[in-house]
């Protein structure tokens, strides 16, 4: 497998009052292709700003992300967002889909901002919602979707341009167990079929089941990491 | 709303300003004659082209009362061949206790036609037998007649005043007139005099009101705008003033001109405090959209693109607000002014510096929303 991102010294500082607080610190990982990777960890040990200085919403106060061979200390705001638009999938906790869009048209968005001729984008978003196993609902408002359909609805919309890696925070914690293992199985399945690299953050033990490496998060820092093997 | 509220106090203004303008420019508003106690210089009127009409005052050195026949006579020394002199009197229907103005006209080529925008409709106009008669030609559909059916052949009673030369002016008294009975010969349809008067000839109107020489103008046809101008010349050469239509139209831009001057800088002032508060509109919405925004940038939009789309629903919403403003303005002048001024080149302008505006008042607010933080706004939710 060959190295997908990659972080060096990676820091995060947050000034509150008088206080510092490290949100990430001195983290060293590296992703492969087609890994699954699990980051877990206690609230509020840094997952989620880990997940976001890796998708280049944010900016980190030291350190470096490397997503093959590019540098994000040296791409701008527009480079880092072209990133996120052909390469980095996001999926989140709350599903983060727009409430005025229907399922369809939440899916077919990222196409939209790259410019996908419209009979593509349509098929394209079609095939995601049916491989979601939601396509009947994609002409529905997402109120009228339950929470497991709308985290279907944002995993195809994070899979609508096909990035390379998908970056998931927390993607089961606002499900009940069973529609999570759905959500998860699907994951699977896409990393088995199409080779589909994942970052996870969760709290989950079925995610923690399913990736093959693992990343334990504390105060910031990842205190080490863990292959999985076939047999573990 | 704001936006829509400037609009419509624009398209109001411009309606209204453009309802007066056009009925100015109606020549049936312009007709200085017909009242004789507030009589000015007399008037030449010299027609240029159907439905616009020069006015030539008497005499430059204040003399109210130019005789007709010499004013005539001064025209025709310098080429210039009047073709009607006017006189109105202001006379009363006796049943009615209704004013009106009683006007002469002159034959000419036996069969005159005072004002050739009167449209005859029924009967005739004068001719030479009827010198001196008791005839009248009116409009039919005048409002004097209340619910009576005027036709040919009917008796009108009319209070002539007694006329008094008074200190240049004449006086009307009513009290001393006596009540003449003309025949209605003809019927027109609106016209230059409006609907308010009777045509009698003149010299029956002399006769009859001992006003013999004052006319109120003496109408002058030219056959195109270049004799208009020449006979303007040398009626002023002849110390002849001239007041045409065109400094007639001067005058009334200059006062429509302060008017509409007065609503610019209201619509301007409108079109500001509407462009602030949509600022501050756009401002709110980009505050309660941040969340919205931090998705778009998460699935890859660039501040670019949020900046365009904040711009262009500002600029959706000025539209949105012109039409309605444009459209229930344009109909509110039309309501007050009587005339429904629509036309595709005002829409467009009105609309493009609306939506110009509403662009500019988008862009502050957008640039700000292309700054929101998208982990920031993403972590809180």
């Amino acid at each position: 497998m060959s190295e997908l991102m990659r972080t060096e010294n990676l820091s995060k500082v947050f000034k509150m009052g008088g206080e510092t607080i490290y949100a990430a610190r001195d983290i060293n990982l590296t992703i492969e292709k087609g890994d699954i990777f699990c980051i877990v960890g206690p609230s509020g040990s840094g997952k989620s700003t880990l997940l976001g200085l890796l998708g280049g919403l944010d900016r980190p106060t030291s350190g470096e992300v490397y997503f093959k061979d590019k540098q994000y200390s040296l791409l701008s705001e527009d480079k880092l967002a072209d990133l996120r638009r052909h390469s980095i999938g996001f999926v989140f906790q709350f599903y983060n889909l727009l409430p005025a869009l229907s399922a369809f048209e939440n899916v077919r968005l990222p196409m939209d901002i790259v410019k996908t001729p419209g009979s593509i984008a349509v098929e394209r978003t079609w095939n995601l919602l049916e491989t979601m196993g939601i396509k009947e609902r994609g002409l529905h408002r997402l109120s009228q979707l339950s929470g497991g359909e709308q985290q279907r609805v944002a995993l195809a919309r994070a899979l609508a341009n096909n990035p390379e890696i998908i970056l998931a925070d927390e993607p089961t914690g606002n499900l009940d167990s069973k529609t999570g293992r759905k959500i998860l199985q699907l994951m699977q399945s896409l990393n088995e079929a199409n080779g589909q690299t994942f970052i996870i953050v969760s709290h989950d033990e079925e995610v923690a089941r399913m990736a093959n490496r693992f990343g334990y998060m504390k105060d910031g820092g990842i205190s080490r990491v863990e292959n999985r093997t076939q047999n573990d | 709303m704001g936006i829509a509220i400037a609009v419509f106090v624009l398209r109001t203004s411009s309606g209204l300003v453009l309802g007066i303008e056009e009925r100015a420019l109606e020549p049936v508003r312009i007709i200085l004659g017909g009242d004789l106690y507030l009589k000015s210089p007399e008037f030449v009127l010299v027609e240029e082209m159907p439905g616009s009409y020069n006015f030539v005052t008497g005499d430059e050195k204040g003399e109210f009362f130019v005789e007709t026949q010499e004013m005539e006579k001064r025209l025709k020394e310098i080429g210039i061949t009047t073709t009607y002199p006017v006189l109105s009197v202001k006379c009363l229907l006796p049943q009615q206790d209704m004013d009106f103005n009683i006007i002469m006209g002159r034959n000419i080529e036996n069969d005159i036609t005072f004002f050739h925008i009167d449209q005859s409709v029924q009967g005739r106009y004068f001719t030479e037998d009827d010198k001196g008669r008791s005839v009248a030609v009116v409009d039919a559909s005048s409002e004097m007649w209340g619910n009576a059916h005027v036709k040919i052949g009917d008796s009108l009673s009319v209070l002539l005043p007694e006329v008094q030369r008074g200190d240049n002016r004449l006086i009307l008294d009513f009290g001393s007139g006596t009540v003449e009975d003309f025949e209605i010969i003809g019927l027109y349809s609106g016209g230059i005099m409006g609907t308010d008067a009777i045509w009698v000839p003149e010299e029956t109107l002399r006769k009859l009101t001992h006003i013999d020489e004052e006319a109120t103008y003496v109408a002058v046809i030219t056959e195109s705008q270049s004799d208009t101008t020449e006979f303007e010349t040398k009626i002023k050469q002849n110390n002849l003033s001239v007041l045409t239509i065109y400094d007639m139209m001067e005058a009334l831009s200059r006062d429509f001109g302060e008017f509409k001057q007065f609503i610019r800088t209201i619509v301007f002032i409108t079109y500001g405090v509407s462009a602030l508060i949509l600022v501050n509109i756009m401002l709110a919405a980009v505050g309660e959209r941040q969340h919205e925004i931090g998705i778009l940038k998460s699935i890859g939009a660039k501040s670019t693109d949020i900046t365009i789309l904040i711009v262009c629903e500002s600029a959706l919403l000025g539209l949105i607000g012109g039409l309605l403003g444009f459209f229930s303005g344009s109909f509110t002048a039309a309501v007050f002014s009587g005339k429904l001024f629509f036309d595709l080149e005002t829409i467009i302008t009105d609309i493009v510096i609306v939506v110009i505006i509403c662009s500019i008042a988008g862009v502050y607010p957008a640039v700000k929303a292309s700054r929101i933080p998208a982990m920031e706004v993403l972590r809180y939710e």
